[in-house]
């Protein structure tokens, strides 16, 4: 399944020309435009824990250093451990009297069985309290360092601003406060508070506010020997010592040995928002509820462009023509329109020679950088077109990071289908639906439509590869109507309540690579 | 699957000689369901418990199993010890209160006493289980080792470490399915000795 959904076979062109997986990419509605990864902001929205699912407020979440309060996770493995309960019997002190049960508290992980009964640590009376993290050793010259550089910031802020006073050419103190107040000239008293600021700093001069000193550690000296001669003789015992991710998940104390492993708190995770650059509308909000999946506002790619995927692939040959099988899905709920077209002419000098090879490559790279210029002043049209009807905001420069891209080259001769290709609306209902009513609407070419499901169809084309060796890969143009109602006009139309909201229908291109597989070098 | 082709197969072409028809030799107040698959020479002792569909293949040699074990279905118990210059075969040991997970897979010799093994593990003919073991679940340990006592192996890499304490008997369990097995299963009698 994962397969089918996150296939380097099929990648799609952003709008920034960088070819990404279907389904990484986005659509903004309002520039209409594809985005992808690097061309979208990423905010985060909240923080909660993983475990127990609660909200955090984000200067919470930064006074507790971003783990949950409750929760703890194995020093081991990092899963979630989870309270046990167990009774002890405690021999009471007269020996008459039989021994009691009391019940006990201790930390388990269900995944490794690391519980804090292995590194010794007491058992707890009280099943939600009692594991406090062990003091950072460092902490107080931590909170040291931080409060000189703190100190030292604001002192470079106030010598700053003695040189802006000094540049200025200020009234002398004679003039009083009080003639300031009768005369009612506020700028002399502006200037007399910031005389004021000037005297607190000339007072204490001296060191500038920084009381103490902070010392820094002597560095070791390099000797021959290592400190730790042990290291040579004693045997390593793997399962005692800590792995490397083991260490690393403790940063403040990264001990070595397993057995002084100390339950932490649970690190919190984010819920994160996307934002197209462009128009600096959201592209994706989740719900705010940590528990819930769903999101406000999904503009995925995959809910507003038709869905491209591989269907059926016989095995290559070199010159040899193949018949494969693609297939398209519309997610809209409107018919669609899809007209193929090939995204550039594929070299037909291409063989095994390597030079011809360079050339012709030279050659597609010339044509790509070509296309590449002619996309922007596209994209610049279109934008142009679209601040004129008021959907996008503020034209920008196009971002370009083609240069990100594998290197892409038509390998094969494509025939693709000259008509345009139906596709039927999306319909919710359709796999509820018995009598097959949308699949007999349309004449379909048989040539041409392998078979139709709802919004679905396959659809044949032939491919010649023109190398012997490597990927069958070619890229195409998917052409088609996307019809919107632009944000300004929905807003009046909503108002007044009396029109129906203007559709407007814009003409959308995208960019498709596809890798077909390997051609076979058996028969050749 | 092809893993347990491959068993059967060879259960039934080298094994033919080997193989007793003699029935498992089984303690008292164990349950054997009748539908666990249990061919060769063994000896299983008492308060043991053998869901359906488990198999104990002793293909190469008798296996020994102790008492208060709790061997779940799918799991494979196969010996496929090697036999020696003289024709003795080896005997695979299985020590008491050893938990069988669904689905794990053992060829050890030697399995001592409390281990674990967790769904879908694998423990290789040329290790051999000390006490108080847990194999994780998916591990597969095809080593030739002594694991050591109250080793744990857990995750996708098989990482190690030691617990302090060996894992609990589960005697709960037990008591609780050889009250219930009886009611939905058909059992194989226990031998009388």
């Amino acid at each position: 399944m994962a397969e089918l959904f996150w296939p380097g076979s099929v990648l799609y062109f952003c709008s920034c020309k960088l070819a990404s997986p279907f389904t990484s990419l986005y659509f903004c509605r309002y520039c209409v435009e594809v985005r992808c990864q690097l061309c979208v902001y990423t905010e985060t929205d909240s923080y909660f824990c993983p475990n127990c699912l609660e909200n955090m407020p984000s200067a919470e979440a930064k006074l507790k250093k971003n783990r949950c309060a409750n929760c703890f996770e194995c020093p081991s493995c990092g899963n979630a451990l989870s309270t046990r309960a167990t009774a002890i019997a405690i021999p009471s002190d007269n020996p008459e009297e039989k021994t009691t049960a009391k019940k006990v508290f201790y930390l388990a992980c269900g995944f490794c069985r690391w519980s804090t009964r292995d590194v010794a640590i007491p058992d707890r009376n009280n099943a939600s309290s009692g594991w406090q993290e062990p003091d950072n050793p460092v902490s107080k010259r931590m909170n040291n360092l931080v409060d000189f550089y703190k100190k030292l910031a604001t002192k470079e802020q106030q010598d700053r601003e003695k040189l802006k006073l000094k540049k200025k050419n200020y009234i002398h103190i004679s003039a009083s406060s009080s003639f300031a107040t009768k005369t009612g000239n506020l700028g002399l008293i502006k200037k007399r508070s910031s005389l004021s600021l000037m005297r607190s700093l000339s007072l204490n001069k001296g060191n500038g506010g920084i009381e103490e000193e902070i010392s820094f550690s002597e560095p070791a000296e390099a000797t021959e020997q290592p400190s730790r001669q042990d290291l040579y003789t004693e045997v390593v015992k793997l399962e005692k010592s800590s792995s490397v991710s083991q260490m690393l998940a403790q940063p403040d104390f990264q001990y070595s040995q397993t057995c002084d492993f100390y339950p932490r708190h649970k690190h919190l995770i984010a819920k994160r928002s996307q934002r197209c650059r462009q128009c600096e509308h959201n592209v994706v909000k989740p719900e705010f509820n940590p528990s819930s999946t769903k999101y406000k506002i999904q503009f995925f790619a995959i809910n507003y462009i038709p869905q491209l995927q591989i269907s059926n692939v016989p095995e290559f040959s070199y010159q040899k023509k193949s018949r494969v099988t693609l297939s398209l899905k519309n997610p809209l709920d409107y018919p669609v329109n899809v007209t193929l077209k090939l995204a550039r002419k594929p070299d037909s000098n291409i063989t095994d020679d390597v030079k011809q090879d360079e050339l012709s490559e030279g050659e597609e790279k010339g044509t790509l950088e070509e296309q590449g210029k002619d996309g922007i002043k596209k994209a610049i049209k279109r934008t142009d077109s679209l601040s004129e009807k008021g959907l996008a905001k503020t034209q920008k420069i196009p971002v370009d990071n083609s240069g990100d891209n594998e290197t892409m080259v038509d390998t094969a001769e494509v025939v693709l289908p000259s008509t345009p290709l139906l596709l039927a609306a999306k319909d919710d209902a359709a796999e509820f639906d018995e009598n097959e009513a949308t699949t007999t609407k349309y004449e379909d070419d048989p040539n041409v439509i392998a078979s139709r499901q709802a919004n679905k169809i396959y659809f044949y084309i032939d491919v010649t590869p023109l190398r012997t060796t490597g990927d069958v890969q070619f890229s195409l143009l998917l052409n088609y109507d996307f019809k919107t109602i632009p944000s300004s006009v929905s807003k009046v139309g909503a108002k007044e309540g009396q029109d129906e909201p203007k559709i407007e229908t814009i003409h959308l291109e995208h960019q498709a690579h596809l890798k077909l597989g390997e051609i076979s070098q058996s028969k050749q | 699957m092809q893993k347990m082709a491959y068993t059967q197969r060879q259960s039934s072409s080298s094994g033919q000689s080997l193989i007793s028809k003699s029935k498992p030799k089984i303690g008292v107040g164990s349950i054997v369901c009748k539908e666990a698959e249990i061919r060769g020479e063994v000896i299983i002792g008492s308060k043991t418990v053998i869901h359906p569909k488990a198999r104990i293949l002793a293909v190469r040699g008798p296996i020994r199993i102790g008492d208060g074990n709790l061997i779940e279905e799918q799991t494979c118990i196969i010996n496929q010890g090697d036999i020696n210059d003289e024709g003795d075969s080896t005997v695979m040991e299985i020590g008491n209160n050893n938990f069988f997970e669904v689905g794990s897979h053992c060829e050890a010799i030697k399995v001592g006493n409390n281990n674990i093994l967790e769904c879908k593990s694998k423990v290789g003919q040329q290790v051999i289980l000390g006490d108080g073991c847990v194999i994780g679940a998916c591990c597969e340990l095809t080593t030739n080792e002594t694991l050591p006592d109250n080793t744990v192996v857990f995750g996708k890499d098989c990482q190690r470490r030691m617990q302090s304490e060996r894992p609990l008997a589960q005697t709960l369990q037990l008591d609780f399915l050889t009250k219930v097995l009886p009611n939905y299963h058909h059992l194989q009698k226990s031998s009388r000795n």
